[in-house]
Parts: structure tokens; sequence; C-alpha cells
């Protein structure tokens, strides 16, 4: 995980959060658990898509190539298939920003184990 | 530091991980949970721009990892540096008594080379004589065998020759 490349009218895009970019979109008004708890998903969605574009594509940064307004975006937006999908996983490397921070418990035999069903 | 520390990972008051727990971050903003951290990767050795600017998540995990080798081996050589004023104080302590006996003491010298080379060297002479009295074992098995199959073919010949003769 960590970034997603996407190819729209010839031009690459790298869509990636980083601590920055989380700190700007929250600035924004942004709320992950709007997406994850389903409560404002009509607002949190365009955000979500739009914030992971700043780290390479922020049309406030000069030197960005290829700069991505809020009106290619939601463009781009509109020809992108599999859309549920990709939101689920900007969703995960959104939280992944802060996950990686915290601690994973120690290597031990009382730890819970998972898998994906 | 901040820092959601249990006991089995703090040293008296000292934090040695400071980054936090999925409990201590529930209550906080993104954006707070990373201007409190930050500090605490910046002591790590991070860059500004490698925490605000890498999207990398597992660069933050490595940089933790590399704390953990970092204090353990830093605990190691303290041991070993104990260990050194040890034994010091082991060579010195014959001239640290009061002496009463009219006897001349002298200390004892100090090691003649460092510990872990001494370790090594024991276990390669270790290993070394137990290289040799496998060779000792070998050289009695086969010295053994050939004095039992001289033997046999002495005291057996008709036997060989029968089976010789019952194959052919």
């Amino acid at each position: 995980m960590g970034k997603i490349v996407l190819t729209y009218k010839d031009t690459k895009y790298t869509l990636e959060y980083t601590k920055r970019t989380v700190q700007i979109m929250e600035g924004r008004g942004f709320e992950i658990n709007d997406i994850t708890e389903q409560k404002k998903i009509a607002t949190a969605i365009p955000m979500l898509w739009q914030g992971a574009f700043l780290a390479h594509h922020n049309p406030v940064d000069k030197t960005a190539s290829d700069p991505v307004d809020k009106k290619l975006a939601d463009e781009i937006y509109a020809h992108t298939p599999k859309k549920s999908d990709l939101i689920a996983k900007l969703s995960n490397m959104y939280v992944e920003q802060v996950t990686s921070l915290l601690d994973d418990p120690d290597e031990d035999e009382g730890n819970a184990s998972w898998e994906e069903a | 530091m901040g820092g959601g520390v249990n006991s089995s990972r703090s040293l008296g008051s000292i934090d040695i991980f400071a980054s936090l727990s999925a409990e201590e971050a529930k209550s906080m903003t993104f954006s707070e949970i990373f201007e409190k951290q930050f500090p605490w990767y910046l002591s790590l050795g991070m860059s500004y721009d490698d925490f605000w600017n890498n999207g990398d998540p597992m660069l933050c995990k490595y940089y933790r990892q590399a704390e953990k080798y970092r204090r353990k081996r830093v605990d190691e050589e303290q041991w070993m540096m104990g260990r050194y004023i040890y034994e010091s104080i082991g060579a010195l302590s014959p001239i640290l008594h009061v002496n009463l006996s009219g006897k001349e003491v002298h200390a004892e010298p100090y090691m003649n080379m460092p510990i872990l080379l001494k370790i090594e060297k024991e276990a390669e002479e270790k290993e070394r004589k137990a290289k040799e009295e496998q060779k000792k074992q070998m050289a009695f098995m086969e010295m053994f065998a050939s004095q039992w199959n001289k033997k046999w073919a002495e005291t057996h010949p008709a036997e060989d020759t029968k089976t010789e003769t019952d194959n052919k």
C-alpha cells in the first residue's frame, strides 16, 4: 500500500497521502470517520479524493507537475471505474498514515490472530 | 515525550518507546497525533521532510525498529563496560586489602585480551579439540574394523569360499 498511479488522458497522476496533506485535509474539515461510519459520505468522499492529489499535484504548489484543481479532480473521478474499491483503498491509505505511528504489540503468544474470511 | 508506555517498556522514568498506544490516539485528531509524535521522530534522526512529506507509512515503523536495535546495542555496550570494570577491580583486589601478613602483594594482571576476542578464541579452541577427538575416534574405529576383518578372515576361510561358490 502507499500510493496509486492513475492515468487519465495520457497523463499519469500519483495519488498518495502524507502527514502534511492529511493535516491540510483535516484543516478543511475532513474527518475519515465520516466515510468509515458513513455519516457525511456526499461531502467526505470528494474531499478524500481531492486530498489524494495534494501530495504530488497540489494546484497551489507551483513546482508540482500536472497540478489538479477541484474541477479536474471531479472530472477524473467521473471517469474512474470501480469507485467503491478505490475509495476503500484510499481510506486505508489515509488511515495508514496514523496507524503506522501506533505501536504493534510485542510478539507474544497472548496476541489475538486474525485472517480474511 | 508523550507516550502510552506500559511498564515493561519503561526504564525508570525514561520512556523508551514514545510512540502512541491505540487507546491514547482514540481521542485525538490525526493532526494532533502527528504534532505530538513529530519531535520523537526528530530525536530518532528522521528528517522534517521524511516525516511530513514522505507518503511511505512504513518509514516510521522502520525508524522505531532501528531505535529498538540502537537501544539494545547501547545496552550491550554498557553491560560490557561494566564487565570490564568488574574484572579490573577484581584484578586489583589483592592490593586493595589492608595487608597485615607482611608478605609482598601484587595486583593480578589486566586481562590479556578483550572479552569478546577471548570468547571467540575459546570457542575456536573447543571446536579444534572436538575435531581432534573425532579424528582419534575415527582412527580407532578403522583400526578396530580392520583387525576384526582380519580375524574374521582367519577364522572363517571356508565360509567365504562357500559363499563365492554358491553365488556362481
